[in-house]
């Protein structure tokens, strides 16, 4: 098995917001504490995009690589994953990860944040899975249910796609293809210099 | 008499000292308080099993239907 990755198709998304609320009721997810959003670029005019951003599960991850209490660990099939025990609400993480993946439940300076929050792919935590201590701290774990991340497996558009990473990039090279253009891929005419 | 407080004294003191020490016990404070840099120390996560990754991958194929 390869590693489990998210991907979004630009193509396809259309700002429902459906995965953020759907995160947030499967996993209990407290106010304030967005583990994932919707973003989108030139609303409103020619050319609008939306695409869903949360942890992206990254292989050299800049989280792990800048925690003063080394909290993360990736699992087997690359989910990144950390101990809410030993996080000290530094915000590190925060600063260091492009994607604003770890989320607070205070607002406060360093260390009276609370435990970081973030991502886990519906993969839990580092406590016995499905008990109850871990869907406290961490939320639901999908995956030793043998389910996929909530937020993909309910994307009415199917835009959101999780999963391993083999079958998530062949799903969208078909896609492609069937197309006819591009990758659909934000930044794609930018870094190919194609307009649209 | 003098003798006697003073042991008295000694005695507290070792004992408020064990005390002490008792209270440093890594296992009381129920959390890691040396790490190794860039070494995961918290508590060790559940594997998948294989039957569960091959469901996890059908799951995955499942979501090319259009």
């Amino acid at each position: 098995m390869a590693r489990m990755k998210f991907l979004c198709d630009a193509e396809r998304c259309i700002e429902c917001n459906a995965c953020v609320t759907a995160c947030k009721n499967e996993h209990e997810v407290p106010w304030g504490v967005n583990r994932r959003r919707v973003v989108t670029i030139q609303d409103g005019k020619p050319g609008e995009r939306s695409i869903s951003v949360a942890c992206m599960h990254c292989s050299d991850a800049p989280c792990m690589a800048v925690c003063p209490v080394d909290c993360f660990y990736q699992t087997d099939q690359g989910v990144v994953l950390h101990s809410k025990d030993l996080c000290i609400g530094c915000g590190y993480c925060f600063y260091a990860c492009p994607f604003g993946a770890p989320q607070y439940p205070q607002a406060g300076n360093y260390g009276s944040r609370g435990k970081m929050d973030k991502c886990t792919f519906c993969a839990g935590g580092p406590e016995d899975d499905m008990s109850s201590s871990e869907f406290q701290k961490y939320g639901r774990n999908r995956l030793a249910e043998g389910k996929l991340p909530i937020c993909a497996e309910m994307c009415s558009t199917k835009a959101l796609l999780a999963g391993d990473g083999d079958q998530v990039s062949n799903i969208f090279r078909e896609r492609i293809v069937a197309r006819g253009f591009g990758s659909g891929a934000w930044g794609w005419g930018t870094a190919y210099s194609i307009k649209g | 008499m003098i003798a006697i407080i003073r042991k008295f004294f000694v005695f507290l003191s070792l004992l408020a000292l064990s005390f002490g020490l008792i209270a440093c016990a890594e296992e009381e404070q129920n959390r890691v308080l040396s790490y190794e840099k860039g070494t995961y120390l918290g508590q060790e996560d559940q594997k998948l099993t294989e039957a569960q990754l091959r469901q996890l991958v059908l799951r995955s194929k499942g979501q090319s239907a259009d």
